[in-house]
C-alpha cells in the first residue's frame, strides 16, 4: 500500500483484495434491476452533501485498485457465471466513475476489455463531465452517465461537480463517437418550484441530446439513513429536507409515497412527452409505486432484468 | 506501556496545583469524596509525573483536601512517563470509577490537543464506550468547550452524546428557549431526544424556532405530537384519516385493523383475538359491516399513496 501525489494523506492506492465485482445491495419489497458494481475506487472527491459515502465509508481517505488484471477476471468470471442475462456493470457504487480517472487512467483497461469481449455492458456513471482522456479508447460497450439535476441544486448541494451545461455537452461527445448514454434523475430533490426547474433542465437535455442515443435513465428520489438526516440537520440542509419523510423497509428515509409517485409521474410523462421510445426505470421503488407510475406490473427484480435485456438487445440489435 | 513508578510520600509545596491538563472530572467540585477522606484518610497514593515541580495525572480531589486541612504531604506514585502516557492514565483511573458524558468528552478533547493522531484517538474513544466514528469524535470537542452550566445541565440529565449533538447544533435564542421550556416538564432521554429531533427539523424546514406554537404546550410528548404535525402536516392527515375510519368500524376490542405507521407497505393487518366463538362472530359482523361501507376502500386508498 502507497500513498501517492499530492492528495498524499487522502489518497491510498492498493492492490486487489477480496470481492471488488458484486451485486448491488437490493432492498427487500423494493424493484431492483441486478446491477453489478465495480468497486475500483472507495471514496469520492466531489463530497456532494446528499451522498451516502459520507455515512456508509467509515474512513475519509481515497481508495483507489490499481490492479486491472485483478479486477477482470472477476468480472469475466461474472459474466462467465450469469449467462442468462445482460449483465451491466458499474464503477460509480462507492465512488464516481470520473472525478479522478483523469488522473489515473482506471476505467481504460475496463473499456478495452468490454469492448473486447462484446457480451456485457459497462457504465461510467459520474458528475465530473470529462472524457477527453478515454476518447481513443471508448466504444458502444461502453455508456457514458451522468447523474442530472436542476443547476441550482448543483450549486448548493454538488459544489465540487461539473455544471449541468458542461455534463450535457460532454453527453453529446460521447454520442457523437458511437456511444449509447444514459441519465439519472437520482436524487430527485423536492423543494419550492422543483418542477419549473426539472421542466426547464429536460427541455435542455432534449435540445442537447439525440434521445434515441440515450440507453437508459433512472428516476429515484432523496433517501438517505438516519445518520445522514442528522448531518442534514447540523448542516441545515434546508434544500434536502423540504420534503416529508418517512421510514422506508430498508431503514432508510425518503419522501411519502403519495410524493414520490407524484414526483416520478411528473418527470416521467415530461420525459416520454419529449421521446415516447425511452427506457425510464425507477430506482430501488416498491411494485406499486411503479405501477402507479408506469402502469406496468413488476412483480421481482427479474422482470425489470428481463426489461433491460430486451431493451439492450433492441439497441444493440445481434451485436451483444 | 513501560513506566518507572516511585511511591513515596511528596510535599504538597512541589506540587503545581494550577496545572490542570490531565483533569477528567466533571463537576470539579464534589463533597462526597472530603467526607470519605476525613473518616478513612489517605489510603490511594495520587500519581504525579515526574516533573519539576509535580504534576498531578490523578488524585486533583484528594490533593485539594489534603490542602484545606492543613496536610504538608500526600503519598504519591511518582510516575516517569510522556505526557501522552499520562494522560492516558488519568483517563483510565477515572473511567474505573464510571465518566459521564462529558468526563469522557474533556478525555477525547485533551487527547485532542496533546496531539494523538486522529485514529488513535478514534480507537480510545471505542474503549470509553462512545464509539468509533468522527463525528463524535467532533460533538466530543463541542462539548468540552461547552461552558460549565451547559455542561451541568447534560450531566444532570445524563444525557448521551447523540441527544445532546441536537442540542448542540441550536444557536443561543434556540437554547435558552429549550432550556425555558423544559423546566418543570417530565424529562426522560428518549423524550429529550425526540424533541431535540423534531425542534430540528422545525427550525431548518421553517427558518425559526417554535416559539408560538410551544407557548401553550403542557409536556413533552404533547411538544413532539405538535412538531411532528407541523413537519409532516401529510403523513399527520393520513394518521388522523384512519383513526377516524377505525373508530367509525366501532370494532370490539379483540378486533385490530393495522396500517403501516408510515403509510409505504400496501397491506393491511386485521387480527382478532378470541376466547370464544362469539368474539370471532362479533368482530366479523363489525369488520363485514366496515367492508360493505367502503371503509377498507378508503384504507386502501391511503395505504396505496393514490388517493
Amino acid at each position: 500500500m502507497i500513498s501517492i501525489g499530492s492528495l498524499s494523506s487522502h489518497l491510498v492506492v492498493t492492490k486487489g483484495r477480496g470481492s471488488v465485482v458484486r451485486d448491488c445491495p437490493g432492498t427487500k419489497n423494493h424493484v431492483c434491476c441486478g446491477y453489478k458494481t465495480i468497486d475500483l475506487i472507495e471514496g469520492c472527491v466531489l463530497f456532494c452533501s446528499y451522498c451516502i459515502l459520507r455515512y456508509y465509508l467509515t474512513h475519509r481517505e481515497i481508495r483507489v485498485i490499481k490492479d486491472p488484471d485483478y479486477v477482470l477476471n472477476q468480472i469475466r468470471e461474472t459474466i462467465t457465471k450469469n449467462n442468462k442475462h445482460i449483465l451491466r456493470f458499474g464503477t460509480g457504487e462507492l465512488s464516481d466513475s470520473l472525478a479522478l480517472d483523469k488522473k489515473y487512467g482506471l476505467n481504460i483497461p475496463l473499456i478495452e476489455f468490454f469492448g473486447m469481449e462484446k457480451k456485457a455492458i459497462l457504465e461510467l456513471k459520474s458528475k465530473w463531465a470529462y472524457i477527453d482522456h478515454l476518447l481513443p479508447y471508448l466504444n458502444r460497450y461502453t455508456v457514458i452517465s451522468f447523474s442530472l439535476a436542476p443547476q441550482k441544486i448543483i450549486e448548493k448541494e454538488e459544489k465540487r461537480t461539473s455544471p449541468l451545461r458542461k455534463r450535457l455537452l460532454t453527453l453529446k461527445k460521447a454520442i457523437d463517437i458511437g456511444c449509447y448514454v444514459g441519465l439519472h434523475f437520482d436524487p430527485v430533490i423536492v423543494y419550492p418550484g422543483f418542477e419549473k426547474d426539472y421542466k426547464s433542465m429536460i427541455e435542455d437535455i432534449a435540445r442537447v441530446l439525440d434521445l434515441k442515443k440515450v440507453i437508459w435513465v433512472s428516476l429515484g428520489t432523496l433517501r438517505f439513513p438516519r445518520e445522514l438526516y442528522e448531518i442534514f440537520l447540523e448542516e441545515k440542509r434546508v434544500n434536502l429536507l423540504h420534503g416529508e419523510f418517512v421510514i422506508g423497509e430498508d431503514g432508510k428515509f425518503r419522501y411519502l409515497k403519495k410524493e414520490r409517485i407524484r414526483i416520478y409521474r411528473y418527470l416521467y410523462e415530461l420525459l416520454k412527452e419529449r421521446e415516447n421510445d425511452l427506457f425510464i426505470y425507477l430506482c430501488m421503488e416498491r411494485p406499486h409505486v411503479w405501477k402507479e407510475v408506469t402502469g406496468e406490473d413488476l412483480k421481482t427484480d427479474e422482470d425489470l432484468i428481463e426489461r433491460f435485456d430486451e431493451r439492450i438487445k433492441r439497441m444493440y440489435g445481434g451485436s451483444i | 506501556m513501560e513506566k518507572i513508578a516511585d511511591l513515596r510520600f511528596v510535599n504538597l509545596g512541589e506540587i503545581d496545583f494550577e496545572n490542570r491538563q490531565y483533569r477528567i472530572s466533571f463537576p470539579s467540585d464534589e463533597p462526597s469524596l472530603c467526607t470519605i477522606l476525613s473518616k478513612t484518610g489517605f489510603i490511594s497514593p495520587v500519581l504525579l509525573l515526574q516533573t519539576k515541580p509535580y504534576i498531578l495525572i490523578d488524585g486533583f480531589r484528594r490533593v485539594g483536601y489534603a490542602l484545606d486541612i492543613g496536610k504538608k504531604d500526600v503519598p504519591a506514585c511518582v510516575l516517569s512517563v510522556s505526557p501522552q502516557e499520562a494522560l492516558l492514565i488519568a483517563i483510565y483511573e477515572n473511567f474505573l470509577r464510571g465518566l459521564n458524558v462529558v468526563e469522557k468528552a474533556t478525555a477525547v478533547y485533551k487527547m485532542f490537543k496533546l496531539g494523538f493522531q486522529k485514529g488513535d484517538i478514534l480507537k480510545e474513544m471505542a474503549k470509553l464506550g462512545l464509539g468509533g466514528s468522527e463525528r463524535i469524535l467532533d460533538v466530543c470537542l463541542k462539548i468540552a468547550k461547552e461552558d460549565e452550566d451547559t455542561k451541568s445541565y447534560f450531566v444532570e440529565h445524563s444525557l448521551s452524546i447523540k441527544t445532546i449533538s441536537y442540542f448542540l447544533n441550536f444557536g443561543k435564542e434556540e437554547r435558552e428557549m429549550v432550556i425555558s421550556f423544559l423546566k418543570g416538564k417530565k424529562i426522560t432521554e428518549s423524550l429529550l431526544r425526540e424533541f431535540f429531533f423534531s425542534f430540528s427539523v422545525f427550525l431548518v424546514k421553517f427558518g425559526r424556532p417554535p416559539y408560538e406554537e410551544l407557548k401553550t404546550v403542557k409536556s413533552l410528548e404533547e411538544a413532539i405530537g405538535l412538531l411532528k404535525k407541523k413537519v409532516s402536516p401529510t403523513l399527520s392527515k393520513l394518521g388522523d384519516e384512519f383513526t377516524e375510519i377505525c373508530a367509525k368500524m366501532k370494532l370490539p376490542p379483540n378486533a385490530k385493523v393495522r396500517v403501516d405507521p408510515y403509510f409505504e407497505k400496501e397491506e393491511v393487518e386485521i387480527s382478532i383475538e378470541a376466547k370464544r366463538t362469539e368474539d370471532i362472530e362479533n368482530a366479523l359482523t363489525k369488520l363485514q359491516s366496515a367492508l360493505k361501507r367502503g371503509d377498507f376502500h378508503r384504507i386502501f386508498e391511503l395505504t396505496s399513496g393514490s388517493y
